[in-house]
């Protein structure tokens, strides 16, 4: 079964043929050999059954050929901007050398002093969580990226920024390690642009850890004007005690999508909130999968998700807290909600405590419905037509599952992309 | 202005207004009063426009407009506002962003230019300041969360911004503490004039003490059973509704 039935060869071998003309690490190896004995995950696996990975994939794209492309991109942000372009760094358009101090950033491919490697790539601290080989395919074939280091105490208040921009047919596999010393905290903005008209594959590994009392503020954006963008995003987090991660994420793109979160609160008074916003007009299928492991006493988890399904677009939100016995006095919550705007519009959702201690909180819950009838009345009998009443209610929906915004420019930003969609559906509809 | 003309109205295979027919002029204050479950409030949701009922027969104009034709946004255009019994929280819509969307829906429909946001806060200050209603309050997701009290006068509030036609106030009173119950009151006079219509549906002669009634009609079983001035209500505070509650519909 492991073989790509179409082209009855593995999917991506074409990858690794060219990574591996670069000397390559233990790691790298390891994790191809495992993917090379799995295969992709498929509906067989208990967390891939809504989201078969392996049917998505079918046939595997190339990585993008060398051509350096003529592009412009506006900057949407201010921010120190970091451009990885098809899968490879662009540095005429990053701000690589004008990183402020405090701030130390190495493309994991031009450096690759092995240690750097060993660092970024070794993943073994997840396999508890892991059950599948897109992070091992990530591993193996992550054809560009950056470590990023936050010197000790450092606190950024402009935001990094890694655009991962597609422009076409290709596969993509990027890697940024994020190591945060002592009582630092940055802002990171992780954007996705899928401009291939002609689809595209992409696997991102984000790979973030966090020393005692650091924070990381984390905008994920999953966006772009092509089709058809076959993905998985991951974020491998690891808090130690009183770090925080307060991650954001909002898809608008098209395509057949997971997000998954795997990430482990080490130490006390370490938390993680994890919220996000789906926006699906099309044939999309968007999956948020998220792990979340409580290892020590009083630390902290908090998933909100909010999707907006329209047409015959999927969501999928599977959330499990584990709590394990030494993680007493924890606290777990998990809240996802859906409205559908078609009938032929659908949403699975399946939320999983798993809890070894006796003294902890934990609630989850999810609904899955159509506008409020009575909202929408409210607000059409005070003049308001039906669409801006619609827009009004869906607006205020998603919202809610971006309260934790500390930055009141992306709050901003995600305000004007949830208008512009409801402006765009409401012209198509 | 309103004319009701034997409105038969039913949910699922239940008949609840039955033979309805009511006219208000320009300029009236019509009080409604009635048993619970006569279908007071049915009567102001059909004439908003709310889905679920089955009209099976009558219509309602409102200056000479067909109501029953058009959609609920269409209504509030040609100047129908129901101040609900039961005003329906929407967590995550702000106060202000609502109210400056109503103000400009009704606009538009008029063919006026948006209101501009200095003239709006403007509007919106003196007439929550005229209702009591904080600015705290109104900094706050609409309704949600207010005080049955703070929910009426935020209606109430609307009302002003708006400034409609047809008035339709169900129950205003319920839930309003003596001193609100004064300044909804002088809200809703200030309104009144020669071109304003308003259905004032109540359970208790206090209200009317300071909304002086022109007419007052007595609702059971679905239709109108008696129609006086304002002294009709205070018989049926003497009386209750003994006289028109017929016990075969019991
Ligand atoms: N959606 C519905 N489904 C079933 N029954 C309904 C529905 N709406 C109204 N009714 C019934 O119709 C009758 C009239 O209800 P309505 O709310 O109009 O009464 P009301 O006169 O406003 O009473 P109150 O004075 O208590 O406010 C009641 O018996 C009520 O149970
Ligand atoms: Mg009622």
């Amino acid at each position: 079964m492991r073989l790509n039935p179409s082209e009855n060869i593995l999917p991506f071998e074409i990858n690794y043929a060219q990574a591996s003309a670069h000397e390559m690490s233990r790691e790298r190896k390891e994790a191809w050999a495992r993917y090379s004995n799995l295969g992709l995950p498929n509906h067989r696996l208990e967390s891939w059954r809504y989201t078969d990975f392996r049917a998505a994939c079918l046939k595997s794209f190339h990585p993008a050929d060398k051509a350096i492309d003529n592009i412009e991109l506006v900057r949407e942000h201010e921010s120190y901007r970091l451009v990885l372009l098809n899968g490879v760094l662009r540095h005429d358009l990053s701000d690589i050398n004008l990183m402020p101090d405090g701030v130390n950033v190495d493309n994991i491919y031009e450096n690759q002093s092995n240690l750097k490697e060993n660092i970024s790539f070794n993943t073994s601290n997840f396999s508890n969580l892991i059950k599948d080989t897109i992070v091992d395919l990530n591993t193996a074939l992550a054809s560009d990226g950056f470590i990023i280091k936050i010197t000790e105490g450092v606190e950024l208040t402009k935001p990094i920024e890694i655009l991962n921009v597609i422009t076409k047919q290709c596969s993509v596999f990027t890697r940024i390690f994020v190591d945060l010393s002592e009582n630092s905290r940055i802002n990171l903005i992780e954007t996705l642009k899928n401009n291939s008209l002609h689809g595209a594959q992409v696997n991102h590994v984000l790979y973030a850890k966090l020393a005692p009392n650091s924070g990381l503020d984390l905008f994920s954006y999953l966006s772009g004007s092509g089709q058809s963008c076959t993905g998985i995003l991951t974020l491998l987090a690891e808090l130690e005690r009183g770090a925080s991660i307060n991650s954001n994420v909002l898809f608008n793109l098209n395509g057949f999508f997971r997000r998954q979160v795997f990430a482990k609160l080490k130490e006390e008074h370490a938390n993680i909130t994890l919220n996000g916003v789906v926006l699906a007009k099309t044939k999309d299928h968007i999956d948020n999968t998220i792990a979340v492991e409580h290892c020590a006493p009083n630390t902290m988890s908090n998933e909100v998700f909010r999707y907006i399904l329209n047409n015959k677009s999927v969501g999928v939100f599977q959330g499990k807290i584990i709590v394990q016995p030494a993680a007493q006095k924890s606290d777990g919550f998990m809240q996802s909600k859906a409205i559908l705007l078609s009938d032929l519009a659908a949403m699975n959702s399946k939320p999983e405590l798993e809890i070894f201690a006796d003294d902890v909180k934990c609630s989850h819950g999810s609904t899955c419905g159509e506008i409020d009838k009575e909202q929408l009345f409210y607000l059409m009998s005070r003049g308001l037509d039906e669409q801006e009443a619609k827009s009004l209610l869906i607006e205020a929906f998603a919202f809610e599952a971006f309260s934790a915004f500390k930055d009141d420019k992306m709050s901003n930003f995600t305000k004007n992309i949830l208008a512009d969609w409801l402006f765009i559906k409401r012209n198509l509809s | 202005m309103l004319e009701v003309n034997d409105l038969h109205v039913s949910v699922g295979d239940r008949e609840i207004l039955k033979g309805f027919t009511l006219k208000v002029a320009a300029g009236e204050v019509a009080a409604i009063m009635g048993p619970n479950g006569t279908g007071k409030s049915t009567l102001s949701y059909v004439i908003a426009g709310r889905e679920g009922y089955t009209i099976t027969r009558g219509e309602i104009l409102l200056n000479g407009v067909n109501l029953l034709d058009l959609a609920p946004h269409m209504r509030a255009a040609n100047g129908v506002f129901l101040a609900f019994q039961y005003p329906v929280e929407i967590p995550g819509v702000a106060c202000m962003q609502f109210l400056k969307a109503a103000m400009n829906a009704q606009r538009r429909s008029r063919g006026d230019e948006e209101i501009n946001t200095p003239e709006f806060m403007k509007r919106v200050r003196e007439e929550s300041e005229k209702l009591k209603i904080s600015q705290e309050m109104l900094r706050r997701p609409l309704n949600s969360g207010f005080s049955g009290g703070e929910k009426k006068r935020m209606e109430i509030l609307q009302m002003a911004l708006l400034q409609p036609k047809l008035s339709i106030l169900d129950e205003t009173d319920s839930g309003l503490d003596i001193d609100a119950l004064k300044t909804v009151s002088e809200g809703v006079n200030s309104l009144r004039n020669p071109a304003r219509g308003f259905l004032i549906i109540t359970h208790y002669q206090r209200l009317l003490d300071y909304i002086k009634p022109d007419t007052v009609h007595v609702m059971a079983q679905g239709r109108i059973q008696k129609s006086g001035g304002a002294e009709l209500a205070l018989e049926l505070e003497k009386h209750g509704y003994q006289n028109y509650v017929s016990n075969e519909a019991a």
